[in-house]
């Protein structure tokens, strides 16, 4: 069809043609991208140190429309994978009915899918895995109870290794607040003689939070890898009877409710941005629960962002899991002229240290 | 010859509006139709790639007029950074590209609605009315978003934006 109003210098058809051509390449591109993505993704999970995630497991393809995954066989849904989404299988279970497959969105995590839906490589030859919640719900250490002892002056007392508590790593050193990493076995104290014990008010946890898929784009280019335009995320509350999730994109914050969609369990379908991230504006997202009494989870920030310095093509990786030492992991990556990794870093507690992985390299 | 092409369900229907948007746009940003089409040619082969996500959403031309302009600013940044011709030597047609790229820059500092409205009236041609119904917000938002858009590249550019403002109408 060729309009009356054609602008172009070159025929319809011809330039038609071109595009065609044009954008065929770009979807090959995009598929080479993406299955790199995949990769340094998994290479990435390899260097931070996870445990247990490679070299186990057999590649699958999801079929079908989408898959909703699950923290647990046969419990709430936490997520899902699209047609074509290529899964690494770990685990099945004693049924035979659900394989336990790696979270994209956070690779040391394990969920689950129904088995019909997805379709092995090769012949599956996992191991029977079985579903811990407590496996995943990732190193959540609130500490229920504080406790000061003060003695008579000159008592010599010893404190027990088991009560020191802290998952901050031993490289980390604080420069506010009270932060102990290595206690000695034996401590002199001398002090007034009062003791006073504290209890911290009942609050709601957030165990886990993943996004699905663990990236949230922005537009501003137009380049962008295959994959969703929106995100799912998921948080784990436990005693809340209110969640709010609030993001801020440069001098916009904006909030919302999660909608609860099992016992503990909220999601919130997160639409992409549009240019906001491209001009060095932080992205920060943060969950804050009510219990029925009253009670606030601390307003704790979950994603914080890097920026590309360049006004060009970008997307946001929540690689990250919000528990209360550890509550950024946020890569931002460059796309379009390469894949480049900005920044890894953890926030722990309000201090921002570069991220020490067990068994990870320091970089 | 079209016939023989696959292309996805709705692509070939859209194409023609899309085009001439995203045509019209680059015309706007490069002054130059050659460069203009191979921006346009390269915009709608973006959509034709994703238009699975974009085909059928209501935002799709303003996901072409974005597309198409930071292309478009990319290109005649490019066109600045290799040219030969020494500063003090350049033309007419490299100082519209230096213009152009001012404008760009600074276009891109502002927040994202002020942003797409200006790139929607301006750069696309199209009416409050029009780049209200693209962005699905009010008429009289378009027109604020317009007032402090503006307000906000003639503050960052000077006397340069009296003469930029003629140019992207």
């Amino acid at each position: 069809m060729m309009s009356d109003k054609w602008p172009s210098p070159s025929p319809r058809d011809e330039v038609l043609s071109r595009v065609v051509t044009r954008g065929l390449r770009i979807r090959l591109i995009n598929r080479v991208v993406a299955v790199a993505l995949a990769v340094s993704a998994v290479g990435a999970g390899v260097a931070v140190g996870y445990s247990g995630i490679l070299p186990f497991g057999t590649a699958a393809p999801v079929t079908g429309g989408s898959l909703p995954y699950y923290l647990c066989p046969a419990t709430g849904e936490a997520g899902e994978f699209h047609h074509g989404d290529r899964v690494l299988v770990t685990g099945v279970d004693a049924s035979g009915n659900w394989l336990q497959v790696r979270d994209p969105a956070a690779l040391e995590r394990r969920v689950w899918v129904q088995r019909e839906a997805v379709d092995p490589d090769s012949e599956l030859d996992t191991p029977v895995a079985e579903c811990s919640t407590d496996v995943r719900r990732l190193e959540v250490l609130v500490p229920e109870e504080s406790t000061t002892t003060t003695l008579p002056e000159g008592t010599t007392t010893t404190v027990p290794e088991e009560t020191t508590t802290t998952t901050v790593p031993a490289t980390t050193t604080s420069t506010a607040g009270p932060t102990t990493t290595t206690r000695p076995q034996t401590t002199t104290t001398t002090t007034p003689a009062t003791t006073t014990t504290t209890t911290a008010p009942a609050a709601p946890v957030v165990a886990s939070v993943s996004a699905n898929p663990g990236t949230i784009k922005e537009q501003w280019s137009g380049i962008c890898v295959d994959g969703s335009f929106t995100s799912t995320i998921t948080a784990q509350v436990s005693n809340a009877t209110s969640v709010t999730m609030s993001w801020d994109v440069g001098p916009q914050p904006r909030s919302t409710e999660p909608e609860p969609i099992d016992v503990d369990t909220y999601r919130e379908v997160h639409d992409l941005f549009w240019m906001d991230l491209c001009y060095g504006h932080p992205y920060r997202l943060s969950f804050m629960a009510v219990d029925e009494d009253g009670n606030e989870l601390d307003l704790r920030a979950i994603a914080g962002g890097a920026r590309t310095t360049y006004p060009g093509y970008g997307y946001l990786q929540l690689s990250g899991v919000g528990v209360r030492q550890y509550s950024v992991t946020v890569t931002l990556d460059r796309l379009g002229d390469g894949v480049e990794a900005q920044r890894l870093d953890v926030t722990i507690d309000g201090m921002t240290v570069p991220f020490r992985a067990p068994g990870a390299t320091p970089g | 010859m079209s016939a023989n092409l696959r292309t996805p369900t709705g692509f070939e229907e859209a194409f023609d509006g899309l085009y001439a948007t995203a045509f019209r746009v680059a015309l706007r940003a490069l002054g130059n139709p050659t460069a203009a089409e191979d921006v346009a040619v390269e915009t709608l082969a973006r959509a034709f790639a994703h238009w699975g996500k974009i085909g059928d959403q209501p935002w799709r031309e303003g996901w072409v007029v974005r597309v198409a302009s930071n292309l478009a600013f990319d290109a005649a940044r490019a066109r600045s950074r290799f040219s030969d011709t020494p500063p003090e030597e350049t033309g007419r047609e490299d100082e519209d590209v230096a213009a152009r790229v001012s404008l760009a820059q600074e276009l891109a500092r502002l927040p994202r609605r002020q942003r797409e409205v200006l790139a929607l009236r301006h750069l696309a041609g199209h009416s409050e009315a029009e780049t209200a119904e693209v962005l699905r917000v009010s008429e009289g938002s378009v027109k604020t978003h317009l007032h402090r858009g503006l307000a906000a590249m003639r503050s960052r550019l000077g006397v340069e934006m009296g003469g930029m403002t003629g140019d992207v109408r």
